[in-house]
């Protein structure tokens, strides 16, 4: 007899399956309760639901050059309706994980570059500074954005809400060693 | 009660405010919170986004330097509260990151308990204090102030100790401290998190949508209990009120500064002269 309905595991199936928070997405019965309930989708150019069925057909460069995996806020609320269990969230997170790892977003990508940004500076002194966030993301997407950022700045700086001195560990490159065994290779 | 306190980063910049109010209202109530030696940030969503293993280990270091107090951890922010309790819960359920998480931070001297009881300071106020206990410190109750209670997402899903979609711990502490607490439909709906960073306009969008009913319910200021929820509906209010043609004037507090308001500490300790949109007009008659 023909295979019945059987899903043939594709290699990029069994990639995103083999990421922690990947395994059960097999489950999706496509009733497209996350795609409701997602805040963002209305603005995505593929939806969660199309997005877990496109995995399972194996669309692998349509999926990791999708922008819908970066207008995903982390507000689980399609994990946590999900009737089959899906936690949807930590997919979008694997996708991005696996986007960035294989090259898929173009080098100025804002979403991309703000993240990537955050841990650079995080990876360096341990905890965030914003100020340094923000001038980074900025010289990586577009200079402009330092003279955008600057009102708020300035609104936050005198209602003292900026930190004076930057944060930092006691022991940096000790924190630097153990992040670099640590890591993945997905970092730039 | 004591804990091990993780303010996180933003309590130690941008969030100097609830810093303020928490250690005002924790001196107050007795609760003793010894911060954390040396811990990093949690890596938020930047982290996970890119790189699972950078995520985990970072919350994995915080969460190892509190091996050795006898304590549960108290947290303050809900992004710094969900990374810290998904990467203890992730480490339970797939032995092989556990063991190479434990391998990394071996090799800096750190190690890893079984398990960690991580709690958000909602849960400490009702559950290990107890709202009773509360009621008995409030000083000057504050009568006729009409608070919008808003949760956001990462204080309660995808899993935390009050419900998902219908939480009620800080309903319950503001209606414990006399306000009027107004139904609110949003309490847990999306404030946009980074995309205010990243996708302006649909963050935006998603504060629209949450100051418009608060701002429709009436409400006088709306509580929060995370410093990007208070950054997002507090400072874009004027990006909001110029790009949907609003007029939304809501002062946005941290839940402690209403408390500590309520216990009779004063405005400047409480760091309730910090919002961008000012709280004073309309909580000036609780003095």
């Amino acid at each position: 007899m023909a295979a019945t309905g059987q899903l043939k595991p594709n290699q990029f199936l069994l990639e995103v399956a083999g990421m922690p928070g990947g395994e059960r997405i097999t489950a999706c019965i496509q009733c497209g309760t996350c795609s409701g309930s997602c805040p963002t989708s209305y603005r995505m150019d593929y939806t969660p639901r199309k997005l877990l069925t496109m995995v399972r057909a194996g669309l692998k460069e349509r999926v990791l050059q999708s922008e819908a995996i970066w207008l995903c806020a982390s507000c689980y609320s399609c994990s946590v309706r999900c009737p089959r269990g899906v936690v949807i969230t930590d997919l979008m997170y694997a996708l991005k994980n696996l986007a960035i790892q294989q090259g898929f977003v173009p080098k100025k990508a804002v979403a991309y570059n703000f993240y990537s940004s955050f841990n650079r500076v995080v990876e360096d002194v341990g905890r965030l500074n914003e100020r340094r966030l923000i001038t980074r993301f900025a010289l990586k997407t577009d200079p402009a954005k330092l003279i955008k950022f600057a009102p708020l700045g300035l609104k936050l700086l005198v209602r003292g809400r900026l930190a004076v001195f930057p944060p930092s560990l006691k022991n940096k490159k000790e924190f630097k060693r153990m992040i670099a065994r640590g890591k993945g290779g997905g970092g730039k | 009660m004591r804990y091990s306190y993780y303010p996180g980063c933003s309590l130690h910049g941008s969030a100097v405010d609830y810093q303020m109010s928490i250690q005002a209202c924790c001196n107050a109530l007795k609760i003793m919170l010894d911060e954390i030696d040396d811990w990093n940030c949690c890596g938020a969503t930047a982290a996970a986004s890119e790189d699972h293993r950078l995520a985990t280990l970072l919350a994995a270091r915080t969460l190892a330097k509190c091996s050795e107090a006898p304590y549960p951890i108290a947290v303050s922010c809900n992004a710094c509260y969900s990374r810290l309790n998904q990467v203890n819960a992730k480490m339970a359920r797939y032995p092989e990151i556990r063991e190479e998480v434990t391998a990394v931070l071996a090799e800096s001297g750190l190690m890893l308990v079984d398990d960690y009881r991580v709690k958000h300071l909602l849960e400490i106020f009702c559950e290990d204090m107890g709202l009773d206990r509360l009621k008995e410190q409030v000083s000057q109750p504050l009568i006729n102030l009409k608070v919008i209670p808003y949760y956001g997402c990462q204080m309660v899903r995808p899993r935390a100790y009050d419900h998902p979609e219908q939480p009620t711990s800080l309903d319950n502490i503001l209606t414990t401290i006399g306000a009027q607490v107004l139904p609110f439909h949003k309490k847990t709906k999306c404030c946009g998190a980074a995309l205010i960073s990243t996708n302006e306009p649909v963050a935006l969008k998603l504060v629209q949508k949450i100051l418009d009913e608060a701002s429709q319910r009436g409400a006088d200021v709306i509580a929060v209990s995370c410093p990007l929820c208070q950054m997002n509906l507090d400072a874009f209010q004027d990006k909001v009120n110029s790009l949907f043609g609003t007029a939304y004037k809501l002062p946005v507090v941290y839940f402690t500064q209403l408390v500590g308001l309520s216990l009779g500490i004063s405005v400047k300790k409480l760091g309730l002269d910090r919002g961008i949109v000012p709280a004073m007009p309309v909580l000036r008659t609780y003095l």
